[in-house]
């Protein structure tokens, strides 16, 4: 049977009036009605303009399929980068102990008294760090987590100082990350941290009456101003980018988050990553005081992506990490190193979390679980007992990788967005009881397509004002060079012919 | 595709009647099981399989589809020359309801049953039943021709060879 | 090059000359009588070719329509008996190029060097590079399809780079030879990290590009063979020239080259030289820069996005859209590279590429001073 020309592989969805169209690799583009229809009854003018654009991003082909194959096979390859890296985030629960006790914590954690039960030894830290430099990766990140891990500085110390040690033969580049809620940072801490080039990441809710309505101390009262004063010193004090800041979208900040955004904005941060909460922890106890609904998340996220946008066309820099994420996936033929959206999951593969006894877990919800509920489903292993090869290359992780490819489970496998989405197993497993085969059905799932139709319907409009932001993001460039407003000659050299 | 394997749907349908679909596949026909649970404070469970109201014969429409309302039930009939179980099973999960689905005539039609959707809602729900299924049945016809295509993509990437040529011409695409 | 007649006595083979003040080596002396250049004797080499030197007392030379004839020290000129003579290396040049070849495997439909057959010119590149006293910035290798001279090329890019390890090395291949992986990798090893390759991809769509290098499965074949460079860390910058047959893609191009070469080292984007075929097929291929000033702009943003560098070629000032004269680049070789009487009025003649020679053949409707 010869036909103009053949398929190549591709999803859809009928978008109003139109038609999206994705192949493997992400590329996408818009048809309509009926030119959709002629497209797919093999009726198209292979000489129309229509017709060249769908070759063009390899959704058709007239020639020989064999070229074609190749081409695509390099760059799904590049798409999944990340593979090859393996495990490049290993997070160090440093100890359990906190002096603050957030509402929504899902870390559910203990006290601030001086209790060595609560707290990774220095033993168990240089054994993770002995498993996690075992992983292939030439660049690694380390990040330390708790509780609050300022408490047991001692183990932070050590640790980096025994990394830098046994990384010296082979100089792999690792960075180093402390997630802090910032109120016990001393002199000592940042001078360790600048001297190490080690970043901070922290909390920040939002202005005072928000901030404070949820993150308190262990003692009573608000955390903002302490905050925000070793906010300030932090970023003078340790390098450009540095610092950052992430939140949790919670009950009480959903309606207010252009205030949250001002915040942000004053305290000089460059971005903020909008997280929905995750029922795990203290917040499912907490569920009526800080929960919401997908819908009421998304058309909250809707608002401040709006909002976020305005920003940078008035001047100012200002980045959505989570849309940043998923437009460098359907813009740019790369991976992302985000483990929560990958196909299979990055859960154990991208990351790994070692609990403060050296347990090991695919995700730090994982971990959550664990301690809550004694359920040890996703744990690995342990790094006194158990050999790399058994945690990272054992059948455990290998159900994992299957259930949560994304590819092959029902609902993901013909959704349009699926070369841009991942799986998160540990939801699925609350919600489902499985491993990710029910991925598709998941509130995780909900909130991801109703976002990935929201910057679709950016995309569609191709309005170069707002893709200009959107690359400003992607490459973490200023509005001004990507719109190409400053103007000059170029200097350079070129042969001349 | 894993619709094939055994799965537990858990669906949730309306304010007022909950139902577990359990179904398994055997070659020639789809039996469903059906758990109707009352929304009545102590739960009762009963087994029964759904009555289904006499299928009419398919008319010559756009659709190749009938559909009939009765006993609160919607009854949508498919002509299985054009469309297969596939696109039906995939339409159902991807809307999340209560629904039975058997072969009649001789395998030539594929009855669909949506359990018990709220009065006000059946006449969008069956229009988007027809479109869903339409484009599943679609999404299947174009994945014969490329699915040989994917899976050598996904081959060249990860375990690359050198007679692409030789492999192709024996695949005959 | 730069080419010239000059009147001959004497000479009966080719002859590779190097201006010199001093003797080198083993090379006789040429003088000059009366304008004309004359040999003393006659010894060849090997190789068939003779190196002389010319004395640099005897310059400026005056060729035979009586024009003075700039040449300096250090610059290497090859003679033919007929008197048709070629400046091959220009000392005082940053940009200097060695014809490999004039052979060809694709026949472009807008090529300025139309293909001929016969023998290649790698003995002359070859006692060329010995020749060079000093290195420039970079020397270019281009043909024909420099590849087809394959072990000249390799040669040459070996020698270059042993003689000269600061130089660059810029190859213009269409790579489609190089789709052989231990080709590839051959190159590579003589390059080392002095080469690129600059390989023309003339639209997204392959039975476009394929039309227009007259070549079917081209495409295919440069893809995979700038995929084998970059296998081998060589960079790679991909040239269009934009004409009739591709300007209307030239955003998809754009989006393509992004996607699927996001490593490429540089992205030009060219004019047309009206000469040679490109003359021939004037009508075929000719576009007026004017008409597709809106693609180029998104073709431009597109590779901006995604953090490119690229450069336009062979573009004059005036017809571009001023936000992308940052882009324009002078490229034009200064002996072809002329202005009009209008360009001494504007005010952007000294940051303009100008115009070739040939342009008198055809020039954009959109040509006037800046002011």
């Amino acid at each position: 049977m010869s036909t103009p020309y053949h398929f190549l592989p591709f999803r859809f969805k009928r978008n109003g009036q139109n038609v999206l169209l994705v192949n493997d690799i992400g590329e996408f583009q818009f048809l309509e009605e009926n030119q959709f229809q002629s497209f797919i009854q093999k009726r198209m003018d292979i000489t129309s303009d229509a017709f060249l654009n769908i070759q063009s991003k390899h959704m058709a082909v007239i020639d020989q399929i064999s070229h074609n194959i190749d081409f695509l096979a390099t760059a799904y390859r590049t798409k999944k980068r990340y593979l090859y890296d393996f495990t490049s985030l290993h997070m160090f629960v440093i100890t359990h102990r906190c002096n603050q006790q957030c509402t929504y914590c899902h870390a559910s954690s203990v006290g601030d008294n001086d209790n060595a039960l609560y707290d990774m030894s220095i033993e168990t830290g240089k054994r993770c760090v002995d498993v996690a430099l075992k992983s292939p990766s030439q660049n690694l990140k380390f990040e330390f987590q708790g509780g609050e891990p300022l408490l047991n500085f001692e183990a932070i110390r050590e640790i980096v100082e025994y990394t830098k040690k046994a990384n010296s033969i082979q100089s792999r580049h690792i960075d180093f990350v402390v997630c802090t809620n910032l109120t016990k940072l001393t002199e000592e801490h940042l001078s360790f941290l600048k001297q190490n080039k080690i970043s901070l990441s922290t909390s920040l809710d939002g202005p005072k009456d928000i901030h404070d309505q949820c993150r308190k101390k262990r003692s009573g009262g608000g955390t903002y101003d302490l905050v925000i004063k070793n906010l300030n010193w932090a970023s003078e004090y340790l390098q450009k980018d540095h610092v950052s800041a992430l939140m949790t979208v919670t009950k009480s900040n959903i309606t207010q988050l252009d205030a949250v955004i001002d915040e942000y904005v004053r305290a000089k941060l460059p971005s903020i990553f909008l997280r929905m909460i995750n029922p795990h922890g203290a917040a499912l106890d907490h569920w009526r005081t800080v929960g919401y609904s997908v819908d009421d998340f998304v058309l909250a996220y809707e608002k401040a992506l709006n909002y976020i946008i305005d920003l940078n066309y008035k001047g100012i820099f200002f980045v959505e990490e989570f849309a940043a994420l998923l437009l460098t996936k359907i813009l740019t033929p790369f991976s992302t190193g985000f483990v929560d959206l990958q196909s299979p999951s990055g859960a154990g593969l991208g990351g790994a979390s070692y609990e403060i006894n050296g347990d090991v877990f695919i995700a730090d919800e994982a971990r959550m679980l664990a301690k809550k509920t004694n359920d040890n489903t996703f744990c690995l292993g342990n790094v006194f007992r158990d050999t790399y090869e058994s945690m990272f290359c054992g059948q455990k992780l290998f159900e994992i990788a299957r259930s949560t490819t994304i590819e092959a489970l029902p609902g993901c496998a013909w959704c349009v967005y699926q070369p841009y989405c991942g799986s998160d197993p540990i939801r699925s497993y609350l919600e489902f009881g499985d491993f990710g085969e029910s991925q598709a059905k998941t509130g995780f799932c909900k909130k991801n397509k109703a976002i990935f139709d929201l910057l679709f319907r950016f995309l569609q409009s191709n309005e170069d004002k707002v893709i200009d932001v959107f690359w400003s993001w992607i490459s973490r460039r200023d509005l001004s060079q990507i719109r190409l407003e400053n103007s000059g000659h170029n200097e350079e050299f070129c042969l001349q012919a | 595709m894993h619709i094939n394997q055994v799965v537990k749907w858990e669906l949730n349908l309306c304010l007022l009647n909950q139902a577990i679909l359990v179904y398994s596949t055997n070659r020639s026909r789809i039996s469903l099981q059906i758990d109707w649970q009352n929304t009545s404070k102590d739960r009762r469970r009963h087994r029964g399989i759904l009555p289904v109201s006499n299928p009419q014969r398919l008319s010559e429409g756009n659709y190749y589809m009938q559909s009939e309302k009765s006993e609160g039930n919607i009854t949508i009939e498919f002509d299985a020359r054009i469309y297969s179980e596939q696109a039906v099973k995939s339409a159902i999960y991807d809307f999340n309801i209560a629904a039975q689905i058997s072969l009649k005539g001789d395998d030539k039609e594929i009855i669909l049953v949506i359990l018990q959707s709220p009065v006000d809602s059946r006449s969008s729900i069956e229009q988007q039943i027809y479109k869903s299924v339409l484009d599943h049945q679609v999404r299947i016809d174009v994945e014969k021709e490329f699915g040989p295509i994917r899976k050598l993509i996904l081959a060249q990437a990860f375990f690359p060879c050198e007679n692409l040529d030789q492999i192709i011409d024996e695949m005959d695409l | 090059m730069k080419s010239f007649v000059f009147k001959l006595n004497g000479i009966c083979d080719a002859v590779l000359g190097k201006v010199s003040a001093t003797p080198v080596g083993e090379c006789k002396d040429l003088t000059f009588v009366g304008g004309q250049i004359s040999e003393l004797s006659n010894q060849q080499s090997s190789n068939g070719l003779c190196v002389y030197r010319v004395p640099s007392s005897k310059l400026p030379l005056k060729n035979s329509n009586g024009s003075s004839l700039s040449l300096n020290l250090g610059d290497v000129i090859f003679f033919t008996p007929s008197g048709a003579c070629t400046i091959e290396y220009e000392s005082h040049s940053r940009s200097n190029c060695i014809l490999l070849t004039e052979r060809c495997n694709s026949n472009c439909i807008m090529c300025v060097q139309p293909p001929k057959a016969g023998s290649d010119r790698t003995a002359l590149a070859g006692a060329l590079i010995e020749l060079i006293d000093s290195p420039t910035d970079c020397i270019g290798i281009t043909g024909g399809e420099p590849t087809l001279a394959w072990d000249g090329l390799l040669q040459v890019v070996h020698r270059c780079r042993e003689r000269f390890p600061s130089t660059e090395i810029q190859l213009l291949s269409n790579a489609r030879l190089l789709k052989n992986y231990k080709k590839a990798q051959a190159l590579a090893e003589a390059g080392g990290d002095r080469l690129t390759v600059c390989v023309p991809v003339y639209s997204d769509i392959s039975q476009i590009h394929d039309t227009i290098v007259g070549t079917k499965g081209a495409f295919w074949e440069a893809i995979e063979g700038i995929y084998n460079l970059e296998r081998f860390n060589i960079p790679v910058e991909i040239r269009t020239v934009v004409q009739k047959l591709n300007y209307r893609r030239l955003p998809q191009w754009g989006e393509f080259v992004y996607r699927f070469f996001p490593f490429v080292s540089h992205v030009a984007i060219m004019g047309i030289e009206p000469i040679g075929l490109a003359l021939k097929n004037l009508d075929a291929v000719w576009i007026d820069p004017l008409d597709y000033a809106s693609h180029l702009d998104a073709s431009i943003r597109t590779l901006n996005r995604g953090d490119l560098k690229m450069s336009l070629y062979n573009y004059q000032l005036c017809t571009l859209p001023r936000h992308l004269w940052r882009f324009s680049m002078k490229s034009i070789s200064e002996w072809k590279n002329v202005f009009l009487e209008e360009c001494d009025r504007c005010i952007e003649r000294s940051n303009c590429a100008g115009f070739f020679a040939a342009s008198k053949n055809k020039r954009s409707r959109g040509i006037t001073a800046i002011t």
